[in-house]
């Protein structure tokens, strides 16, 4: 009875907003069906919006956080003020219910209204995504706009406990725990394991609750309350602290760290802040001309302004045209493998009589059964069945074992050629897909069984040198190049690397390889002849 | 601190303050059940204070306040059930209509009286479908009083029902409320600013004049025993004389003595005013 008579006095309140809210959702949605459909229209091939949405985080729908925080806010406001307003809230107090239960009721009352617009308009979002994109681009969607009712909800029950709380280091506090709370549960890829939110949000109810207690000029002293209260400070200090520094700090490296084939030793850039430098060696100090003039290969720009050019290292002279071929600098960061992308990958067919790598209308996703191609130029959002099957196919003539868990290569048009994909299956066999001129191609890599560990990342590198595809990391952080044109395994004797920690570069001269790898606080480096047989390595602090 | 049945509200050695200015030091009250009991005081004196205190909204700083055997600040939903409180200046729903409000309170009040509720509403030209906002003062009056008296409660506080209503209202609201108090024993704790309608209602009630000025007193004793005299010359210092008021050339006395007792004391000769129940409240507690 009681719990009918407060939604009905809740719908009383909230029935203009709601009807603004529901009237709103119409012209949004037509917004949002025309801003997609002007972008298909007007994008060409239709593949590259997929690359948007899939490979660099592009969601079409992102905007509409907007109305989910919008609709929480004003179902807030408009519940929670006209109770404040003259002290109404008095009437509350004094009704004959347990006061949590008085909380509850309200704070429910609000949430099913929230999700029910929500839903509406994350429903109408989302079939109007899944209609224009394959089904992984829209998969993520509706994951996305479900979860959103996470943010929506915390910031819903914050304003609660900011509007109720009648102290106002408390109402500060609420809204910081609120603003930090929504912070966090606003993400760009969701998990089940993100439903911790929820019992956040009832910690924040709890404070609507001691809202409440202080119209009664009380305290909520609950020794459970403050406990819970603490550790998701603690929770909320600790997560949001990570990921403000994974989002918006840049970090500088404290040593850069170079192999001078002239010293044949490392040579090293510390920065020491405010731009300031030292150039030295482990047995010498160098000016930063002197630093140059040590590492011809890394500054050979310079000396080419110069007219030094070119340059004698060793007894050998060496012009800009062989420093340039064999430069290479390969990155990999610990967060390449937490990789946040839709498996959705470009499949690049490149023209043996063109002379530049279009990007492709097909992409291919990784489906629980097999690998499914998406073609553009089908103008469906339905797999190509024809190329499904050449490359399922394919993969199975080779022994690959379905389905296919892990693609690895650049899914960037903007490089010299394409070597197409590493393709994991479900038995950890690597295999390395490439389509060219029509024709597609499925090559197994073979993994060695003194490799140790699984392998858990790879990496192509499409580099004119074509030295080696690319690198391969282990579960036991082990680094192995993948050679070029046989796929043998060249192991790199990186000591003390970590792949979940530690970030690596791996550059390239006319006579050197050089590995440096830090967890920002330990730098190392070992640098390889040519033939990746290891000279050297060093390691600072 | 034992409980006795027929003691509704018992407030004892209340200490309050709000910093520096007390408000109230020491105070005792009782309110019997069946009383009408009227809380009387100039603004800024602590009414207020103490209403807030026994609706439980403010914990006694020092001191005991218990409102049907328990503390005020503290009530179980079972005890509030048994409550009807009146916030000052007809606080409720006010999106919400007649019918609308009378249907969400029904619902969490076992005891609701449907009929008093609508009986009230019949003496209103007022469609039961107008929300409260669109109602006057005085018909929004009645339908709080309405909601209050259909919760069938034992005590019933009424902080300032008088607030914005015409003597038309007012006199509606106190008439409809000696009805319905008639024969029952419920207990009222009220408070108003227009003396001339407690004065009909009131059977018992405290002046608030300051932290250590509080009189109890029954509303005939004080009208009985309360009197002004009229001197023409000034009166020489005496503790009988509560207060001295001088206008138009005469002096004004307000005392509890008698009459005889006083012109004794004071060697002069005093003429008794008669003055309203609202004259004797101003002379008790002043103007300003």
């Amino acid at each position: 009875m009681s719990r009918r008579a407060i939604f009905l006095k809740e719908y009383l309140k909230l029935k203009w907003p709601l009807t603004i809210l529901f009237c709103l959702v119409v012209p949004i949605l037509a917004w949002f069906w025309w801003s997609v459909d002007l972008a298909f229209h007007t994008t060409e091939p239709e593949a590259m919006l997929w690359y948007h949405a899939a490979q660099l985080g592009n969601k079409p729908y992102q905007k509409l956080i907007w109305f989910y925080l919008f609709s929480a806010t004003l179902i807030a406001w408009c519940q929670a003020v006209p109770e404040m307003l003259r002290n109404r809230i008095r009437i509350l107090i004094h009704l004959p219910l347990p006061l949590y239960r008085l909380v509850f009721q309200h704070l429910l009352a609000g949430a099913v209204m929230i999700i029910t617009v929500n839903l509406v308009v994350g429903t109408g979002a989302g079939l109007i995504v899944a209609f224009h994109y394959p089904a992984p681009i829209a998969t993520r969607a509706w994951s996305d706009l479900f979860f959103w009712l996470l943010p929506s909800l915390v910031w819903y029950v914050g304003w609660w406990a900011v509007i109720v709380e009648t102290g106002l280091p408390k109402r500060l506090f609420n809204f910081l725990l609120m603003s930090a709370l929504t912070f966090l549960a606003l993400k760009s890829v969701y998990h089940v394991a993100d439903i911790w939110i929820l019992p956040a949000t009832a910690v924040l109810a709890a404070a609507v609750y001691g809202g409440f207690l202080s119209i009664k000029s009380q305290g909520f002293t609950s020794y459970s309350y403050r406990f819970a209260l603490v550790t998701l400070c603690c929770v909320v200090a600790l997560l949001g602290i990570k990921r403000y520094q994974q989002e918006f700090v840049t970090t500088s490296d404290k040593y850069y760290i170079f192999y001078s084939p002239v010293l044949e030793d490392f040579v090293f850039q510390q920065n020491l802040g405010n731009h300031q430098y030292r150039y030295a060696s482990a047995t010498a100090e160098f000016t930063r001309e002197g630093y140059e003039e040590v590492l011809p290969f890394v500054y050979w720009r310079n000396l080419e302004i110069q007219g030094k050019m070119p340059v004698a290292v060793g007894g050998s002279l060496y012009t800009s045209e062989m420093i340039r071929d064999h430069r290479l600098s390969v990155p990999y960061h610990p967060q390449d493998i937490e990789s946040s992308v839709i498996p959705l990958y470009p499949l690049f067919n490149p023209s043996s009589i063109r002379g530049i790598l279009p990007f492709p209308n097909q992409a291919f996703a990784l489906a629980q059964k097999r690998l499914l191609v998406y073609n553009g130029e089908q103008h469906s959002r339905h797999p190509d069945p024809e190329l499904t099957a050449t490359i399922n196919e394919r993969l199975l003539e080779v022994g690959a074992q379905l389905p296919i868990t892990n693609a690895w290569g650049r899914t960037t048009s903007m490089k010299p050629f394409d070597w197409g994909y590493f393709l994991q299956d479900n038995h950890g066999q690597i295999f390395h897909l490439r389509r060219a001129d029509d024709h597609v191609t499925v090559k197994p890599v073979m993994v060695d069984a003194s490799v140790g560990g699984e392998i858990v990342h790879m990496q192509m590198v499409e580099n004119r040198q074509m030295e080696f595809y690319g690198f391969a990391i282990t579960s036991s952080s082990e680094v192995l190049l993948v050679r070029y044109p046989d796929y043998d395994l060249i192991p790199l004797p990186l000591a003390g690397f970590d792949h979940t920690r530690m970030q690596f570069q791996l550059l390239s001269d006319p006579l050197h390889h050089l590995v440096r790898y830090d967890d920002g606080s330990s730098y190392r480096a070992a640098v390889f002849d040519r033939n990746w047989r290891l000279l050297k390595a060093t390691a600072f602090k | 601190m034992n409980h006795h049945p027929d003691v509704v509200i018992e407030v004892c050695e209340l200490d309050h303050a709000y910093g520096s200015k007390i408000v109230y030091q020491g105070l005792n009250l009782q309110l019997l059940r069946g009383s009408v009991f009227g809380l009387l005081g100039k603004n800024g004196v602590g009414k207020s204070t103490l209403i807030k205190i026994l609706m439980g909204f403010l914990a006694p700083q020092k001191g005991v306040c218990r409102v049907l055997g328990e503390a005020s600040h503290d009530l179980k939903p079972a005890t509030r059930e048994r409550i009807a409180l009146l916030f000052e200046g007809f606080i409720s729903y006010d999106w919400m209509t007649i019918a609308q409000i009378e249907r969400f309170f029904s619902a969490f009040y076992p005891r609701w009286r449907k009929q008093i509720f609508y009986e009230l509403m019949s003496q209103m030209d007022v469609e039961l479908q107008r929300k409260l906002t669109d109602l006057s003062c005085g018909q929004k009056s009645q339908v709080i009083l309405g909601l209050l008296l259909a919760q069938d409660a034992e005590l019933l506080i009424l902080d300032d029902y008088s607030m914005g209503l015409d003597a038309g209202y007012r006199a509606l609201f106190i008439d409809f409320l000696k009805d319905y108090l008639e024969g029952t024993d419920k207990t009222v704790l009220i408070t108003s600013h227009v003396m001339s309608d407690l004065e009909r209602l009131v059977d018992q009630m405290t002046i608030v004049a300051g932290p250590e000025q509080v009189h109890h007193s029954t509303m005939t004793d004080f009208c009985r025993d309360f009197r002004c005299y009229q001197a023409d010359c000034p009166p020489s210092a005496s503790s009988r004389i509560h207060r001295c008021e001088q206008r138009q050339g005469h002096y004004y006395l307000f005392s509890f003595a008698d009459q005889k007792l006083l012109e004794q004391e004071l060697s002069q000769p005093l003429k008794e005013v008669s003055i309203s129940f609202e004259d004797k409240f101003l002379g008790f507690a002043g103007k300003y």
